[in-house]
């Protein structure tokens, strides 16, 4: 307990801008990852194949690829090929960060696309008929009907996802970016112990209650009619 | 009762022939870290390191078991238990003495920056101002530039990575300037793909006895008399009787016997 006081109070400033990293990464990536994710989504749901297999093959590819192969693609991978290298893509997956945020939006993205899909899937038909019968073009009725409907079904889906992302965003450790796995296990390897990686462990865990209930919070203003 | 005596008998065979198994030593190594100690496409393990240790462990009349870790849980799974040694070109440093005994030393390599040739980078600070260096974590190369050159004061940004093939990777890519790594080990990079490329060594090795330590060696658990010198006894076996220059010869235009 001691050599835990004694961490913080040498490293808690290096811990400190791990974990505003690893927030950084997670709150960027959400936020990008779900803008993307909606309209993938509705693409997919769209009759024209032209609009649903394409954004059916983005997911597919990064639903059924695992986060750390895509991470390694991205960051060195691509950086083998010259005219990638002389691309404007460049400037994106030069530096660690932006590569990880880059890696881990595609992938939320993805995982958010299907359940959003699942969601329009599931609003009532009717709904969408009384829209109609309400003179609605179908622009409309798809994006003032249908997909705020299929987020507020799938609210308590998508805060999952969050969740999730929070413990992906330790992958970006492996690719030199000092969030709060790679601060912690820099600190353990420099200390021949686990100590950091253990208080890294109880500030995932209380980030991801906070999270929780942030969430929750956010679904009560979604779904006013579920709250009990 | 005739069966009895008999499982008896098988029993206590049993019993004697595994008092009289030999010693078994678990030797934690990397699987990464080419020529040292790798492993090919197989999956089969390789390298100098492992030549030579086998060859030691004839002598010694062991049988060893490699097992392969990240280089940063080599000395926790020393300290606890999972392995006896680790022989994984790790320097022998007063602040490792700290957690670990180590045998004489084994191996001396020089350290030194690669670069893009024609980068005007040397082991001079002042040419490399504003410029990134990537090491291997937990790394005496990394201590050097964290010691010696402190960011605040060099303007060195220091990247940090787990293996070293990623470091390799990003040198060609161009995001960081300069490797800082033991010779032996970009001697290795170099000429299977460096030199092509045009990157080679940079300016001389840098001499610090301090945070390189006198070269590499075995590190045993705290405390493990036993071990420790068995272990000194096979190094100056292969070192003395040319084992050690013979495979040494195979992996490099250079000797890395300790003088």
């Amino acid at each position: 307990m001691d050599s835990l006081v004694l961490l913080l109070t040498e490293s808690g400033p290096v811990l400190l801008s791990g974990l505003v990293t690893s927030l950084k990464l997670l709150v960027l990536s959400c936020l990008f990852g779900f803008m993307l994710a909606v309209p993938l989504a509705v693409a997919r749901s769209a009759q024209s194949r032209w609009l649903s297999l394409p954004s059916r093959a983005f997911m597919t590819v990064f639903r059924g690829t695992p986060l750390l192969v895509q991470l390694f693609i991205l960051y060195y991978g691509l950086a083998q090929f010259d005219w990638v290298r002389h691309s404007p893509l460049w400037l994106l997956l030069e530096g660690s960060f932006s590569c990880a945020l880059l890696a881990l939006t595609l992938n939320i993205a993805a995982y958010m696309a299907e359940d959003i899909r699942g969601g329009i899937a599931g609003v009532p038909a009717g709904e969408q008929e009384a829209a109609a019968a309400f003179g609605m073009s179908r622009f409309m009725i798809t994006w003032y009907i249908v997909v705020p409907r299929a987020i507020g079904i799938v609210a308590p889906t998508l805060a999952n996802e969050v969740v999730l992302q929070l413990k992906s965003t330790a992958l970006a450790s492996t690719i030199t970016v000092l969030d709060l796995t790679g601060v912690a296990r820099r600190l353990s390897i420099a200390a021949y112990d686990t100590d950091a990686l253990i208080l890294a462990g109880v500030a995932y865990v209380a980030i991801a209650a906070l999270l929780s209930s942030m969430l929750k919070f956010a679904e009560g203003r979604l779904n006013p009619h579920l709250l009990r | 009762m005739k069966k009895l005596m008999l499982s008896l008998a098988i029993a206590a065979s049993l019993v004697g022939s595994s008092s009289y198994a030999q010693q078994v030593i678990r030797i934690g190594t990397l699987a990464d870290y080419a020529p040292f100690e790798y492993k090919d496409a197989s999956g089969k393990l390789k390298g100098m390191e492992i030549e030579i240790g086998q060859k030691m462990c004839a002598s010694m009349k062991v049988t060893c078991q490699w097992v392969t870790m990240d280089f940063d849980a080599l000395i926790p799974a020393l300290k606890s238990k999972q392995i006896d040694a680790a022989m994984a070109q790790m320097s022998k440093t007063p602040e490792r003495e700290k957690s670990v005994d180590f045998t004489r030393i084994f191996t001396t390599a020089p350290v030194q920056l690669v670069t893009k040739k024609g980068a005007g980078i040397n082991q001079n600070p002042a040419t490399l101002r504003g410029k990134t260096i990537g090491v291997q974590t937990a790394s005496t190369h990394e201590s050097y530039l964290r010691m010696r050159l402190p960011t605040s004061k060099s303007s060195i940004d220091v990247k940090v990575y787990q293996t070293m093939d990623a470091a390799w990777l990003d040198l060609e890519s161009g995001r960081i300037d300069a490797v800082f790594a033991d010779n032996t080990l970009a001697y290795d990079w170099l000429s299977k793909t460096g030199f092509k490329e045009g990157f080679d060594f940079a300016g001389k090795p840098i001499e610090d006895a301090e945070i390189f330590g006198a070269g590499t060696a075995i590190a045993v658990r705290k405390g493990d008399e036993k071990l420790k010198a068995q272990f000194d006894q096979a190094i100056v076996k292969v070192h003395s009787d040319g084992t050690f220059s013979t495979v040494n010869k195979q992996y490099f235009p250079f000797s890395i016997l300790p003088k």
